[in-house]
């Protein structure tokens, strides 16, 4: 299957859900109208995006399941979650190094005084300077 | 000797527990984007308790879903007395029209009022009625001719709703999300009236001559337009009210509500205070909490009209 | 005529105050910088300033939040051109050509082009804005509902249609934005909706977490992907690369400046682009994402060589950063008069003028006008910051580009989540750029084209809201889009675009086949 086909069926099928989802998460109908009409237009489309597709060619491209993206979502997900229960500054210690680990520096001494540096100009830029908080 | 240490220790002991309120600066919790009119006229107060209170009360904005997301950040913190929230008396009832509980208000603890704003109905100069009376006569006899837009008080709207209802009028009827949008629009002609806030872009229209103020929809009357009643003058059993106040939580101590509601009434009074609100066409008073909570119950009844006028 | 003197002798009474400059000077400044750190765009430093401008006089207070989104506007585009991470949503456009640009080792050359066109085009919009501002702001008032409506259907086709990868797809993507932007609130009552149960959600998604997500957040980890395939590919055919720093550092003068025959192939594209610009900054409620977009197709369009385009062509960088600098003076217009405002960066400048006690709306150019003057003044020569600040920043980033990629992208992915937090104090946002990134990613693997995506996001919630204010004004009945006049052109122009293009696809597949 070609990109545009997987992309195609995908878009297709989330706007059948999405139709079908509709009226048991609004209000009202009145609300629900909209999202309606975009839904079913997108499962249209979808299908035109599938027919006019044509046989292009598989560009090898970057895969999806190559392991580091998978590790970095991860790490993201894993960092947004820190910041909620141990706050910013500690989950950027943590996080600065291991993305620079994960994106393959080596040199411990580098990625600490970076992740030091780092930290210490965000704090500077959004504590003392714009008077913000970070929790 | 022990006995005098004792004495002492207790002495000093208890006097640093019973420190005045506050002791460290207070945190507020402004439902509403930074810079929108509600936080403003905050920011404005807050500067002026400060001088009162001695202590710094920090503004923390957590705008999103009509106010509800700041009530229910306020709802979590501690009740300390420490946590304070600016609220529109209207906005408890503004989930009921969105087909939602209301916000529980039984949770807050009104400490007082700084502003009351009153709805006024608007029409275009050049219209060919120029009081209510003239207005209904004219939507009679023109049956879904005339279009209204709130200005950003959904739950005027409906008591406009209901005087239409009542008064078996055909207008049609929509919401705008504020006061510029509803103004641009009357002003456009795409709208033939709108309902706008003592001091809103339709106010300041009026006061120029371009729109005329027709009647109010709220529940309290204005000096500058004597001839102007309120729907329960009229004879309609509802109106709006619409109060910003501060509340805390209704378990926090004795000593932090008095407080606050002491630094509130002196900075109304200051007269810094009154100068910067005057260029913005708007009197702050100072209504007790006794007064919020009348504000409060008497928004209650307007969530009804969302049975009664339907959706 | 007189009456526009007057208002702007008065106007420049008002400016002989030190601290007017002296703010405009550093919001410009702080701008640039911010603008400069993707994942800190210019929303986030408007946000975090406004409240700041509550203790300043009126016209320094705004003067300052202008000069921030100016300057931003123009930093956004040097991480873009530099790194392929748009510094703010409107630059993406500019990366299109900027980055392939700066790969061939013309970074400097790339900059200047954008900064010279930033400011030329902001310049000549800001004097658009001082001699028509009155004339516009009348216009502005005919715009009701069910015009802005048409307006914005009009410029969904328009991006959809022209978009790269086809037609097709492209009005598949900004049906995909729209729905997006579904979830969250109903803009006209404000009821939750499509929010699954979570208070969170139905306060509704904001413009930033997506644009961080989409362009920074994915961009990162597909930059590094892709590298890692050409060192393995590379492996694979057994040839070496140099893969420490980003570019081969050709240090030739020739390659980082501009010469003036270049300039003059690109001038063309900057008055395109401050035209497109100006026209849809005094419409309300389109954005500066949508004008550099414009201006970039027109641009290619009228080039004789479009292929080029997409490869490291000037115009196409000239065009697009025209384009969205030209779009902020205008932008006051209908921000003042409508109060509706273009983009997130004049919602927030709007609420500083609340902040001030000056309440926008159809009296204000009337009764203000002598301030609106002042502050247009001022406008125009911020510009001038731009240009200082600009060319001396410029010189001193481009080193940036010899440090280690690793970290940069570290560091940029933290201040992407730090930005995200900032917006509404709300760590529950971090998801929402968590999940925008992995959409991003899906889009580029299935070839989803993202700018449709983007800008149906930004203006779904104001077509609904727009489409049912008229219905509700009208009884539901859907015919007064073709009895309003401005709406009925706007709606036949978005039919004429798409029949245009079927059109001339058909002729493009009967060509092939011959």
């Amino acid at each position: 299957m070609t990109q545009y086909q997987i992309s195609g069926s995908t878009i297709a099928l989330l706007g059948l859900i999405i139709f079908f989802v509709t009226p048991y998460q609004v209000g009202s109908v009145q609300s629900g109208v909209f999202p309606r009409i975009i839904s079913g237009c997108l499962v249209v489309f979808g299908i035109l995006v599938i027919l006019t597709s044509g046989k292009k060619e598989n560009q090898d491209d970057v895969s999806m399941l190559d392991p580091i993206l998978l590790w970095y979502l991860m790490f993201v997900f894993v960092a947004v979650v820190l910041i909620q229960v141990i706050g910013f500054y500690p989950t950027m210690l943590l996080s600065l190094p291991s993305f620079l680990l994960l994106f393959g520096e080596r040199n411990f001494k580098k990625i600490t005084l970076f992740t030091i540096i780092t930290t210490g100009m965000i704090y500077l830029i959004i504590d003392v300077i714009l008077g913000s908080k970070l929790p | 000797m022990k006995k005098l240490f004792i004495v002492l220790f207790l002495v000093f002991g208890l006097s640093s527990i019973g420190q005045a309120y506050p002791d460290r600066p207070i945190n507020m919790i402004v439902p509403y984007n930074a810079g929108g009119s509600l936080d403003s006229m905050t920011r404005i107060v807050v500067e002026f308790m400060k001088k009162e209170l001695g202590k710094p009360i920090i503004i923390n904005n957590r705008p999103g879903a009509s106010g509800t997301i700041g009530a229910d950040a306020f709802l979590k913190t501690k009740a300390d007395g420490y946590n304070v929230l600016v609220f529109p008396t209207s906005t408890f009832i503004t989930p009921v029209f969105q087909g939602r509980e209301a916000i529980d208000s039984s949770k807050f603890a009104p400490i007082g009022g700084f502003i009351k704003s009153e709805r006024i109905l608007f029409g275009r100069a050049d219209a060919p009625y120029k009081t209510f009376d003239e207005l209904i006569a004219y939507a009679r006899k023109n049956p879904g001719k005339l279009k209204f837009g709130s200005g950003g008080s959904t739950d005027t709207a409906y008591v406009f709703k209901y005087i239409l209802q009542k008064e078996n009028l055909d207008i049609n009827v929509t919401l705008f999300n504020g006061g510029a949008p509803a103004a641009a629009a009357i002003m456009g002609k795409h709208v033939d009236l709108i309902e706008g806030g003592n001091g809103s872009p339709g106010d300041v229209a009026a006061m120029a001559g371009k729109l005329i103020p027709l009647t109010i929809l709220s529940n309290g009357r204005l000096a500058k337009y004597p001839d102007l009643k309120t729907p329960l003058d009229l004879g309609y059993g509802y109106a709006s009210s619409v109060m910003f106040g501060f509340f805390l939580h209704s378990n926090a101590p004795d000593e932090a509500k008095q407080a606050l509601s002491k630094a509130l009434q002196s900075a109304l009074e200051n007269k810094g205070l009154q100068d910067k609100f005057a260029s913005r066409g708007v009197t702050p008073k100072f209504y007790s909490g006794a007064d919020l909570q009348d504000a409060v119950d008497a928004g209650k009844k307007v969530a009804k009209l969302y049975e009664i006028v339907g959706k | 005529m007189t009456e526009l003197l007057n208002n702007a002798i008065l106007g420049m009474n008002l400016l002989l105050e030190w601290e007017i400059l002296f703010a405009a000077a550093g919001g410009v400044m702080a701008g640039l910088m911010m603008g400069a750190i993707p994942g800190m765009s210019d929303i986030i430093a408007i946000c975090l300033m406004v409240p700041f401008t509550f203790y300043l006089n009126p016209i320094a207070g705004i003067a300052m939040l202008v000069g921030l989104s100016k300057g931003a506007n123009f930093g956004g585009a040097i991480p873009a051109i530099l790194f392929n991470i748009p510094g703010t949503p409107q630059a993406v456009i500019t990366a299109f050509d900027g980055y392939p640009l700066s790969k061939k080792g013309k970074a400097g050359k790339a900059l200047k082009v954008a900064l010279y066109s930033s400011c030329i085009a902001d310049g000549v919009s800001d004097c658009i804005l001082f001699f028509f501002a009155a004339p516009v702001a009348m216009a502005a008032i005919m715009i009701g509902p069910a015009e802005h409506a048409t307006v914005v259907i009009f410029a969904l086709t328009l991006i959809s249609i022209t978009s790269e990868t086809g037609p097709v797809i492209g009005l598949a993507s900004m049906l995909f934005g729209l729905l997006l932007s579904c979830i969250g609130a109903d803009p006209l009552t404000g009821a939750p909706r499509l929010a699954f149960g979570s208070n969170e959600l139905s306060a509704g998604m904001d413009i930033v977490p997506m644009a961080l997500g989409f362009f920074v957040v994915s961009e990162i980890i597909w930059q590094i992907c892709k590298d890692r395939k050409k060192e393995s590919d590379a492996k694979i055919s057994q040839t070496t690369e140099n893969q420490e720093s980003l570019f081969s550092e050709k240090e030739s003068i020739e390659n980082h400046s501009l010469s003036m025959d270049e300039f003059k192939q690109c001038v063309p594209a900057i008055a395109r682009g401050t035209f497109i610009g100006s026209a849809i900054g005094a419409l309300p409620g389109i954005g500066t994402t949508v004008g550099s977009y414009l201006s970039y197709v027109a641009t290619k369009k009228a080039s004789k060589h479009p292929e080029r385009f997409g490869k490291g062509a000037i115009e196409g960088i000239a065009a697009s950063e025209a384009g969205n600098n030209a779009c902020n003076g205008p932008n006051l217009i209908p921000l003042i008069t409508l109060g509706i405002p273009g983009n997130l960066a004049a919602a927030l400048i709007l609420g500083a003028f609340t902040m001030q006690g000056l309440t926008p709306g159809p009296m204000f150019m009337e009764q203000q006008a002598p301030l609106l003057y002042a502050l247009f003044i001022v406008l125009f020569f911020s510009n001038f910051f731009t240009l200082i600040f600009g060319a001396i920043y410029t010189k001193y980033i481009r080193k940036m580009v010899s440090l280690p990629k690793n970290y940069i992208y570290s560091a940029v992915l933290i201040f992407a989540l730090v930005g995200t937090y900032i917006i509404h104090n709300n760590t529950f946002e971090l998801y929402y750029t968590l999940g925008f990134s992995i959409i991003g990613l899906l889009c580029r693997k299935g070839k989803i084209p993202m700018i449709p995506l983007l800008i149906a996001y930004i203006l779904g919630s104001s077509l609904e809201l727009k489409i049912r204010q008229t219905l509700d004004l009208h009884a539901n009945d859907i015919s007064v889009f073709l009895t309003k006049p401005i709406s009925c052109v706007f709606l036949s122009l978005s039919v004429l675009v798409i029949v245009y293009s079927v059109y001339k696809k058909i002729r493009a597949n009967r060509a092939d086949t011959n």
